[in-house]
């Protein structure tokens, strides 16, 4: 019966276990104290506007760099930010304006449809690459999709420069040109931001939608044609 | 009696230890055959939550380019569901093929639009970006709806049978989605403009396609009486060949434009203007202008069509169609009334042309084809 009862109380015998007074308890409690005296660095509040400003620009300008040189590096992952991606959205769809017919129906994309495709697009290829397992967040990915997408702005500035001096066979064959090597180049930097240990099996499958989507991209640059 | 009562309790403490494991063993095997019974739906959760999705995601890059194979490959032994599927239906698949269907479709339309004016100055590339929007609703569309309504009438029809032989709705799904891969090589060699490449391209399309569909459900629907499950199987493979045609007619949709130049505009006296017409470009698209259509120039001024101007055409020479697109040289007298020509303006009509873009629909039978910019008139 004893042992049945200790059986059923697992922890029975602990409760008479107590520590000897004999035994000396000391030590040293230290509570850190906070920087105080820094306080100042933490707080950005008080900072003139002009250094905000400088700090966030400064940011933006490094992923830039980042992306221009791309190797796997964690700046465009540990600091995301959405300046870059809207800065960029918004000039290249600026500058897909004014082209041909502008009043016409069958004309390029409006300013809101490049929008659309750009944002909704990054949300969609995001979803499927967390669906798929990946373990990068949703912001850092928008952010890393957006700022990809540098080089095709910079590809856009150049064929509007081409098509300035005339839009025959050579010019389209250079816009190709310029154009192929961009999407080239943006579908390389997002890969090597966004590979995922993770996922050696699903590497394919989460590369293909950032192809297409940046492929869709560069198709509205290079179908660009100037107004009358 | 309290120890034949209950036997876990009677065993002694040593004993106790193995009635636990038999317990725990049955546990797993009713988990097993319950999951085998569920057609092993690993659902892991309810579908408002992210686990639910990611269980549809769960496939390989070989899993995913395997069932594409399946699908292109169609044999009369293998149910696309059981031999490629494996209980383990996706949502990968049938979405990034829905969307690369939408942008290739819409791509070389455009491209192809493009080919057929090639070498023609004055035709301006347009790109034509409604037509990803219209073909994204159309595919969506059709990848959703129709497996939506086929599950349910199949569904309905087993009714109270045990659902062994029916599919779940994500397999449904699943297999249109893949059965639709077949169009993405298609509409891209539809950029090559021969008429009967693009009908035998078609065709071979659907029926590829079709038979996907057709050994997918024949199985389940035979059991069914004869009259239901030939109605069904028809029904599936009309809704395809609909939305193959749909997709032709889209990419055939590029709608009427044309240019030409006035080469000269001569005033005979203040009411008689005799104008030439160098080079006339028609453009429709791919569907060629018939033969025997018939051209009206109307002459007007300021915005405004000058009554009853085209009874008084007369039309001096007006040189053969080259192809089906140009027409050379018209040279025509036009006796105009009211004030004095300064300019002039030349719209052509056509009244058999098929396809002409909603924005120039007016109010008269013949159809816009194009205005020719305006020439000041020598007297």
């Amino acid at each position: 019966m004893a042992s049945a009862e200790e059986a059923s109380r697992p922890f029975a015998g602990l409760s008479d276990v107590s520590i000897s007074e004999e035994i000396p308890v000391e030590g040293d409690i230290a509570v850190p104290v906070g920087p105080s005296t820094r306080d100042d660095e933490f707080s950005t509040l008080d900072e003139p506007v002009k250094e905000t400003i400088v700090r966030d620009l400064r940011a933006v300008g490094n992923k830039f760099i980042h992306v221009l040189y791309p190797k796997r590096s964690s700046a465009l992952l540990r600091d995301w930010d959405l300046w870059g991606p809207l800065l960029l959205c918004v000039t290249l769809a600026l500058l897909l304006q004014g082209g041909a017919a502008d009043s016409d129906d069958q004309g390029g994309p409006q300013f809101a449809e490049v929008f659309v495709i750009i944002w909704f697009g990054s949300i969609v290829i995001t979803l499927n690459s967390k669906l798929l397992g990946g373990t990068i967040s949703f912001f850092q990915s928008l952010c890393v999709l957006g700022y990809c997408i540098m080089p095709l702005t910079v590809a856009l500035i150049v064929c509007r420069i081409v098509l300035l001096s005339g839009s025959g066979k050579v010019s389209f064959a250079v816009r190709l040109g310029v154009v192929t090597a961009s999407f080239g180049w943006s579908t390389f930097a997002s890969t090597a931001f966004l590979a995922d240990s993770h996922l050696t099996n699903r590497k394919a499958l989460v590369v293909y939608p950032v192809f297409l989507f940046y492929f869709v991209i560069g198709w509205m640059i290079l179908t660009f044609s100037p107004g009358n | 009696m309290s120890a034949s009562n209950d036997p876990a309790a009677t065993a002694g403490a040593p004993a106790a230890g193995e009635d636990v494991k038999l317990d725990l063993s049955e546990d797993e095997a009713a988990q097993e055959e319950s999951s085998e019974l569920l057609g092993g739906q690993k659902s892991a959760g309810g579908f408002w939550t992210f686990e639910y999705y990611q269980s549809l995601f769960n496939v390989d890059t070989v899993q995913v380019l395997d069932r594409v194979k399946g699908s292109l490959m169609p044999l009369p032994g293998r149910n696309f569901v059981k031999h490629y599927l494996r209980n383990n239906p996706d949502l990968y698949g049938p979405f990034w093929i829905c969307v690369t269907l939408v942008f290739s479709v819409a791509i070389s339309g455009n491209l192809s639009t493009f080919l057929s004016s090639l070498g023609d100055p004055s035709y301006h590339y347009r790109p034509q970006f409604h037509r990803v929007t219209i073909a994204a609703v159309v595919i969506f569309l059709y990848a959703w709806l129709v497996p939506i309504g086929l599950w349910a009438f199949l569904t309905w029809r087993q009714g109270a049978e045990r659902q062994v032989g029916g599919y779940s709705f994500l397999e449904t799904v699943c297999v249109y989605g893949y059965s639709l891969f077949i169009y993405i090589p298609t509409s891209i060699l539809w950029i090559i403009s021969y008429e009967w490449l693009r009908w035998t391209l078609i065709v071979v399309a659907m029926v590829i396609s079709g038979s996907v569909l057709v050994l997918t459900f024949w199985p389940v629907v035979r059991d069914d009486t004869r009259v239901t499950a030939v109605a069904t199987v028809v029904t599936i493979v009309v809704l395809h060949t609909l939305l193959a045609i749909g997709c032709k007619v889209d990419e055939l949709g590029g709608g009427v434009k044309g240019s030409g130049c006035l080469n000269s505009c001569v005033s005979i006296n203040h009411k008689m203007v005799q104008i030439e017409i160098a080079k006339l470009n028609l453009l429709n698209g791919n569907m060629p202008i018939l033969k025997n259509s018939c051209f009206f120039f109307q002459p007007y001024r300021n915005g405004c069509i000058l009554s009853n101007c085209s009874g008084n055409t007369f039309l001096h020479q007006m040189s053969h169609m080259i192809n089906s697109q140009m027409l050379l040289l018209v040279k025509m007298t036009i006796k105009m009334t009211g004030r004095d020509i300064r300019m002039m303006t030349c719209l052509v009509f056509s009244d058999n042309v098929q396809l002409a873009p909603p924005e120039l629909h007016s109010t008269t039978v013949h159809k816009k084809l194009c205005v020719i910019p305006t020439c000041r008139i020598h007297s």
